[in-house]
This record gives C-alpha cells, sequence and structure tokens, in this order.
C-alpha cells in the first residue's frame, strides 16, 4: 500500500511541477477547441524558390538576402485565441535557421520575427505566449529560413526542404505540454553566447528550466520516500544515489542530444574541407575576403604602418582585424578611445560597409560624424575604402 | 597530419609525464599513474609554451625543431630517473602480481562485478564525450568572440609574420610610429597559452585554427585524468573516482569551453585543479615533491589569465597558513585581518599581486593597475547569479548538490585536515567572486551572463574535489555484506 501511495504522490507531483513549467491553466481543455490548419501548399513564396508538392512547399532555393520565406495571408485571426504555434517542416538542413514571421491589422507595414528552435521532422510546437508582438489581429503568417548568422556564410550549399504543414491552436493542456516539449528538447545552434552562459543562446522567453524542474523532481521523491516508504539510513541513501544518477543522466543526454545535433551541423559544414578551404566557410566569409584582397593590395607596406580599420559592426572591426593579421592592424574606435595621441601621417585608415564614412576629394579628408582626417585616397571598391593619413587626426 | 603534429603532442606528454613519474614515490599509490599522465600533459604543455617563448622568438615557424630537442632532452632525463628510482619496476611487479594472484587475490579470475562494469561504462562515457567534443573541435575554425579578438591575436602575429614582436598600450603605439610594434585592446594579456598555440601551429606547418584548438579538448581530458589519479592517491574509491570524473566531464560549460575552443578558462580550471590536488597530497601524505608541483602549476596561473593571479593569492595565503604551527594560525589570521582594517582605516594599502601588480585596496575602493578603479558598492544581482547556476543547463545538479553535500557532510570538516584546507581556499575564492559580483561594475557580467559562469568554471573541479573529500567515507553498501566496490586495475 504504501508503496502504491509513494508512486501515486511521485506521479502527482511530477505532473504538477509538468503543469506549472508548461504554464498551464485548470481552465483549459484537454484538446484544442479551435484550430486553424493549414497545409504546406496554402503558403506562397515571397523570397527563394519553391514548388507545390503533394501538399507541401518545396522550398528549392534561398532568396535575395540568402532568405527563403513562406507566408499565407490571413483573415485578421485574433492573437490571444491562437496562441500556440504547431509546426512541421521535412530535411529542413542543420545550417539554416528558422523564425516565425508575422504582420498585424494594426501595424501592416511591420514584419514581426519569432526566432524558433530548429524543426525537426515531426511535430514541433511554440508556444507565443510569452511573444509580446503575438497580440491583437495578425493578418499574415509566415515562415523564413536563412543560413545561421556568424555561424554559416550564405555560399553555403542548399539542400531542398519542404514546409509540410502548420497549425495556430487556441489553449489546451496538450498544446502547452507539447510546447514544452519543444522548447526543452528544442535545438538551438552554437552562438557567441554558448560560451558564457548556455541556454541564453536567443533573448526569447522560455518555458521554466529543466535543471530545475528535474532538481524539484529529485526533492520530492527523496521526501516522499522519506515520508512514505519510510526510508531511513542506508537505503534512503541509497535511493537519493539513484534519484541524483537518473536526473544527472537524464540531463546529461539531453545536453549530449544537443551537442550531436549542433556536430551534424558542423560537420554539414566543414567535413568535405581541408583547413586553408575551411577558413573560406566560416560565417564571415564576405569579411574573410575582404581582407584577402586588402592583404594583397597592402602586401609592400612596410611593417611599421599602422592601419586602423573602422566598419559597420563591433563583429565586423574585429573580425576584418583578425583576418588582416600579420599585419600592423588595430582597430580605429578602441585605439582613439584608449588614448588622444594623433593619428600619425601615413597611416592607413580602412573603412569597411558604413555609409557615414566618405572621402571628401575637394577637402582631401576622410569625413565622419564631425570628424575630418586629412588623407589621400588609396582605395574605393564598393563598401571598401582607404585611407592613408596626411597630418594628425 | 604530419610527423611533426603526432610528436607535437607525444613530446610534452612525454617530458611532463616523465617529470610527474619522476616526483613520484615508489611503489606508486593506486592513481599515481593517472595523475602523472594528466598532471604530465599539462605540465608539458605549460612547459612547452614556456620553452618556445625562450627559444624560438626570432624563428617562430621553425618553433616546433627549436622547442622538441629541449623536450626530448628531459623527456629522456626525467625517463632516466623514474628508471633508476625504481618506480616503473615496481609498478610492473605490482601488476605481474595482481595477474599471478598473489596479495590475496583469489586463485581463479574474478568475475566481472556491477561494480566494475559500471566503473568501465563510466569510463566509455568520459571517452565517447571527449570524442565528440574533440571532433567538433577539430573541425570547427576558432568560432568565439574572444577566441580570436584576444587570445588567437598575438600567436597568429607572431607566427604569420615569423618572429615575436611586442603588443604595446595603443598610446605608445601612436606615438612610436618607425617601430614595427602592434596594439590591442588585450596588448597586456598573458602570453603562456600564445606560445603553446605556436607551438602547434609551427608543428602543422601553418595557422591550422583547428589543429591548434585540438589543444583544449587535450586540457580537458589531462583536467578529468589527473583528478580522477589524484583523488585515487588521496584514497578515493575508484567507483567514486570514476563518477566524479564523469560529472565533471559532462558538466555543459565545460564541454562549450573545450567544443568552442579558444578561451583561456579552461587551462586555468585545470591547473588551478592541478595545483590544489598535489596540495592535497602534502597535506595528506607529506610528499614534498607534490608540494612543489602544486607550486609550480600554481606559478603558472598568472600566465595563463589574469584571473590566475587572484586564485594564486589565495592559495599562497592557504598554504602559507598551512605550513604555520597550528597555536599559530589563528593569531597570524587575526594579525592579517587588523593590518587590513589599519590599513583601510589609514587611507588603504597596497598590495602585491602576481599578474596584476600594485593592488591598491581602500575603503570603497580597489584600484588594479590592468583593470582601472573598481568602486565597491552593493549591486542586487543574486537572481541573475543564480540563474547562471541553477536554472540555466550550464552545470547539470551540481549546485544543487554542493550545498546538500556541504551540511551533510559537515562533520568531516571537523577530522580531515585537507578537506578544512581545501574548504578555507574555496571559501576565499568564493568570498573573491561575491565580491567582485556583488559589490563591483563586474556585476553587469553577472547580469549579462557573460563573465560570471566562466569564473565559476575557474573553480569548479575544486569544488569536485571537495565533494571527493567531503564523499569519500560514504558507503552505498551495508557494512555487513559487501566491501567498497573495487577498483578494476591497481593503477586504476
Amino acid at each position: 500500500m504504501r508503496r502504491v501511495l509513494f508512486v501515486i504522490a511521485v506521479l502527482t507531483t511530477l505532473f504538477v511541477l509538468l503543469a506549472w513549467a508548461a504554464d498551464a491553466r485548470w481552465s483549459n481543455p484537454l484538446t484544442p477547441a479551435e484550430r486553424l490548419a493549414y497545409e504546406g501548399d496554402d503558403f506562397r513564396s515571397v523570397m527563394g524558390t519553391a514548388t507545390q508538392d503533394d501538399q507541401t512547399l518545396r522550398i528549392e532555393n534561398l532568396g535575395e538576402g540568402s532568405t527563403a520565406l513562406q507566408s499565407i495571408v490571413l483573415n485578421g485571426i485574433d492573437a490571444e485565441q491562437f496562441r500556440l504555434l504547431r509546426y512541421r517542416f521535412n530535411g529542413l538542413p542543420h545550417t539554416l535557421e528558422l523564425s516565425l514571421v508575422f504582420r498585424r491589422a494594426d501595424s501592416p507595414d511591420d514584419v514581426h520575427a519569432v526566432l524558433l528552435p530548429w524543426a525537426r521532422d515531426g511535430d514541433n510546437w511554440f508556444d507565443l505566449r510569452h511573444v509580446e508582438e503575438w497580440s491583437g489581429r495578425i493578418t499574415e503568417l509566415g515562415f523564413a529560413e536563412y543560413p545561421t548568422p556568424q555561424i554559416v556564410p550564405s555560399s553555403q550549399t542548399f539542400e531542398p526542404f519542404s514546409l509540410a504543414e502548420a497549425e495556430l491552436l487556441s489553449p489546451s493542456w496538450r498544446g502547452d505540454f507539447a510546447a514544452l516539449g519543444s522548447d526543452w528538447l528544442g535545438y538551438w545552434p552554437w552562438s557567441q553566447r554558448s560560451v558564457h552562459a548556455l541556454g541564453r543562446d536567443t533573448d526569447l522567453p522560455r518555458a521554466e528550466s529543466m535543471s530545475l524542474i528535474v532538481a524539484l523532481a529529485l526533492a520530492a521523491m527523496v521526501f516522499w520516500a522519506a515520508l512514505l516508504l519510510r526510508l531511513r539510513g542506508l537505503p534512503l541513501l541509497q535511493f537519493c544515489a539513484v534519484v541524483i544518477a537518473a536526473g544527472w543522466l537524464l540531463l546529461d543526454a539531453h545536453w549530449h542530444a544537443g551537442l550531436r545535433w549542433r556536430h551534424i551541423g558542423t560537420q554539414a559544414q566543414y567535413a568535405a574541407f581541408a583547413w586553408p578551404e575551411r577558413e573560406t566557410k566560416l560565417g564571415d566569409n564576405d569579411l574573410h575576403a575582404v581582407a584577402r584582397d586588402l592583404k594583397a593590395l597592402l602586401r609592400d607596406e612596410p611593417d611599421e604602418t599602422r592601419i586602423l580599420v573602422h566598419a559597420s559592426t563591433s563583429f565586423a572591426q574585429l573580425r576584418l582585424v583578425y583576418h588582416l593579421l600579420p599585419l600592423n592592424v588595430a582597430v580605429l574606435a578602441q585605439v582613439i578611445a584608449a588614448t588622444d595621441v594623433p593619428i600619425p601621417a601615413g597611416s592607413l585608415i580602412v573603412v569597411y560597409d558604413t555609409e557615414a564614412w566618405t572621402f571628401d576629394s575637394t577637402r582631401r579628408a576622410l569625413m565622419a560624424d564631425g570628424m575630418r582626417m586629412s588623407a589621400e585616397p588609396v582605395l574605393q571598391q564598393g563598401k571598401l575604402l582607404v585611407v592613408r593619413t596626411r597630418g594628425g587626426s | 597530419m604530419t610527423l611533426y603534429y603526432v610528436l607535437a603532442w607525444l613530446l610534452p606528454l612525454a617530458a611532463g609525464a616523465g617529470i610527474c613519474l619522476a616526483l613520484e614515490r615508489a611503489p606508486l599509490a593506486p592513481g599515481a599513474i593517472a595523475a602523472a599522465l594528466g598532471n604530465g600533459l599539462l605540465l608539458g604543455l605549460l612547459l612547452t609554451g614556456t620553452l618556445v617563448a625562450l627559444t624560438s622568438g626570432g624563428d617562430t615557424s621553425h618553433a616546433f625543431q627549436r622547442t622538441a630537442p629541449w623536450l626530448a632532452v628531459i623527456a629522456v632525463i626525467s625517463a632516466l630517473v623514474v628508471f633508476r628510482r625504481g618506480v616503473v619496476a615496481s609498478a610492473w611487479q605490482r601488476s605481474a602480481e595482481r595477474a599471478s594472484g598473489v596479495n590475496g587475490s583469489s586463485e581463479t579470475p574474478p568475475r566481472m562485478s556491477a561494480w566494475v562494469w559500471l566503473w568501465w561504462l563510466l569510463l566509455a562515457a568520459v571517452v565517447v564525450r571527449l570524442f565528440v567534443l574533440g571532433s567538433e573541435a577539430w573541425l570547427r575554425p576558432t568560432f568565439p568572440w574572444d577566441a580570436w579578438s584576444a587570445w588567437s591575436v598575438k600567436p597568429k602575429t607572431w607566427f604569420l609574420l615569423d618572429h615575436y614582436i611586442a603588443y604595446v598600450e595603443p598610446s605608445r603605439w601612436l606615438a612610436e610610429p618607425a617601430i614595427a610594434q602592434r596594439t590591442s585592446a588585450v596588448w597586456d594579456y598573458p602570453e603562456s597559452l600564445a606560445w603553446v598555440q605556436v607551438w602547434f601551429a609551427s608543428a602543422a606547418g601553418a595557422w591550422n585554427e583547428p589543429l591548434i584548438n585540438l589543444a583544449w579538448t587535450a586540457v580537458l581530458g589531462a583536467m578529468v585524468l589527473l583528478s580522477y589519479g589524484q583523488w585515487r592517491v588521496l584514497g578515493i574509491g575508484a567507483m567514486l573516482a570514476i563518477v566524479l570524473a564523469y560529472a565533471l566531464v559532462s558538466l555543459p560549460l565545460i564541454g562549450a569551453h573545450t567544443a568552442l575552443a579558444g578561451y583561456a578558462d579552461l587551462w586555468l580550471a585545470a591547473t588551478f585543479a592541478a595545483a590544489v590536488l598535489a596540495w592535497l597530497r602534502w597535506i595528506r601524505q607529506h610528499e614534498l615533491a607534490q608540494l612543489v608541483l602544486a607550486l609550480l602549476f600554481a606559478l603558472c596561473l598568472p600566465m595563463i589569465k589574469l584571473e590566475g593571479a587572484v586564485w594564486l593569492f589565495g592559495f599562497s595565503l592557504v598554504v602559507v597558513f598551512g605550513l604555520l604551527p597550528r597555536r599559530w594560525r589563528w593569531r597570524a589570521a587575526a594579525l592579517v585581518v587588523l593590518v587590513a582594517v589599519i590599513g583601510i582605516a589609514l587611507g588603504g594599502f597596497l598590495l602585491p599581486l602576481i599578474g596584476l601588480g600594485w593592488v591598491r585596496v581602500s575603503w570603497g575602493q580597489l584600484v588594479i593597475p590592468v583593470l582601472g578603479a573598481l568602486d565597491l558598492h552593493w549591486r542586487p544581482i543574486g537572481t541573475a547569479m543564480l540563474s547562471g547556476m541553477l536554472t540555466l543547463p550550464n552545470w547539470h545538479l551540481l549546485w544543487y548538490l554542493v550545498p546538500v553535500v556541504l551540511i551533510w557532510r559537515r562533520q568531516v570538516f571537523a577530522r580531515d585536515r585537507a578537506a578544512v584546507a581545501l574548504g578555507v581556499l574555496l571559501a576565499l575564492c568564493v568570498m573573491f567572486l561575491f565580491v567582485l559580483f556583488f559589490f563591483t561594475d563586474a556585476s553587469a557580467w553577472a547580469e549579462n551572463y557573460t563573465s560570471a559562469n566562466r569564473l565559476l568554471l575557474h573553480i569548479t573541479p575544486v569544488v569536485v574535489t571537495l565533494m571527493a573529500l567531503l564523499l569519500a567515507d560514504v558507503s552505498l553498501r551495508s557494512r555487513d555484506t559487501g566491501r567498497e566496490p573495487p577498483a578494476p586495475t591497481d593503477q586504476g
């Protein structure tokens, strides 16, 4: 009898914890009361090329900005009523990131985008309740796929995939639990944050932490074992060891599965290439190419020549500096912020992809944000501008 | 993969393991070989970095050819010492005795018990994880931000230029345009790892990032191996040791630092763990050689990363206190506190920290030469800190279990000198992190989840070691029905 009670208590605790994690409401029905279901071929291709194929939409190429976008026009559906999304893709490559995009009736010109976990084959669920922009009347819904930023280059070989179906559902227990499952077991690619804090790969609000729920579940199991099974001393210790090991293994299996998934993406991207080529398969291969051309241009510069780089983002300027090594190169903004010493005459200023920085040929000066630097042009090509300073800054 | 690249792994291992084995006493204790191999690989890599810096500054592309002979000589000399002292012979003899059933073994080969199967299963899990992490590092060019914007800048420059060139502060770089020096936002970062990277690049014959970054997988392997080995030598059972070794290698943030190689934090964690474990052996078994090894590793800390200076300071403080006669310790501690209080009351005092320079400590402010002035006042970042430790998937259940074990096994502190010493060291480390995150602008690192977990990573292997000491004599079998699970091998 005690064992039966123990099993009931543990199952009830697990259910309550999972319901809390899923933010399930007692008033919700078991299954969704209302559904809006769309086959893949209900969507039209807005960016990229796609063909209809047996009720699915087969995406055959990325379009402008290395993005594929499929959307469907809706009749102003109520966001509050439909806050669960179920979506299914077949064969989505590991190298692509997926976003949900939508428009609202109150701001038809604004496109809102929400990053989704990578879609494995089969059903994937997403709880839109925590997405602030998901409100009012939704007039258009779509999916965007593009190479994972900072990881996969736009030139990555494209593999076709299909959008099979999508569904918007009203709240239900089944939907809440399914969304929790997708949230916990969803795959996210490596990001720059991965070495700082895993699980912070996006700014998206997430469900309750899996670690926390597992820890609470283990604590509850030990409590029920001590109370109902009256375990004490060594048997209780053995029980603790078993449940802690099980909890740890569960979390580790989850981490390992994510690791394997990321590794498949890495293999797809790099495994076929040897080192010198691998370097050209980086997510920032455009910057790598710019740096390669610059290195060729500056190959006869004396080693003493200071080269200062400015670009539109910190990432771009630091990556350019790294790719330009071993040239005598530094980030212009960092150097200016660190010292008042003027930039010596004869230094090279490399400006990439910033419209605010221009060379004024009449004044023979580099102009930017109220700053003027006497300089001679060395190269002006596309997004790239290189000048040589004539006097102090 | 060239012969040079293979030798670039074998030579540091041979030199480092040779030194560590030469420091071992015969007969070898269970775990001593694992400890020597783990410590040896780490020590060998750090030694290699130092030798490359000394021998190859003018010809970095041939760093391998210039440094390899030195490592070979060290390996040969230490091997001679090891053989002369009979370390290998004693290990061989014990192994032979075990095989022939002498020394209490049963005459028929024992059946593989469930515990032994479990031991092998956990070892396999450790190896599989290392393999998966290594595969990722082996395919991927350097990815994380600070890896390419800070830690790889100097070695890439030196290697591609084919010679060392000084990195100076930006003002000097601009003021001395005729000198071919370099600058960077992190011009003053320690250079030990940079030289290790030059070593592997030279052996690979190119600035081949994946081949260089495999060193991080090796460091994780070394950390796990040395921890397992030293725990065994300290008397921890084989089963508990392998469980904790698996726990250590399974921690996601440690895995992320291995797969996305390039940050110095993993090296710092491994080196701090190596220093602390050797020191614990000295406390428990009075092996002077282990104290020397501990000090060697500890002195490497600030040469790896600036934070290493703080860990070295805390470590030195606790080691020195441990050396004092027992009756003087409290007086010395009180004296240190008193001097600090008087110093602050008089307007502040200067504290020399290797790697950080003269740190000025005053009421409400810390001035660290390489970081600038840090204003001290309370920052409420407890939620972010707890979130990083408990709810984000960085540490599995580690930080839930640590307080539970500390409270449950608190009586161990009353009888185990090593546990007390380690507890005091970790208390100092935690106090430093507490002041850093709750009282300085570094709180932003906790709030935006950038550095807080990485600093915790530095002390995590040492925390696991404290868990090992506290749980050492916990048995999951009743005393009248069974023994502690046996080790699969005596050296295991």
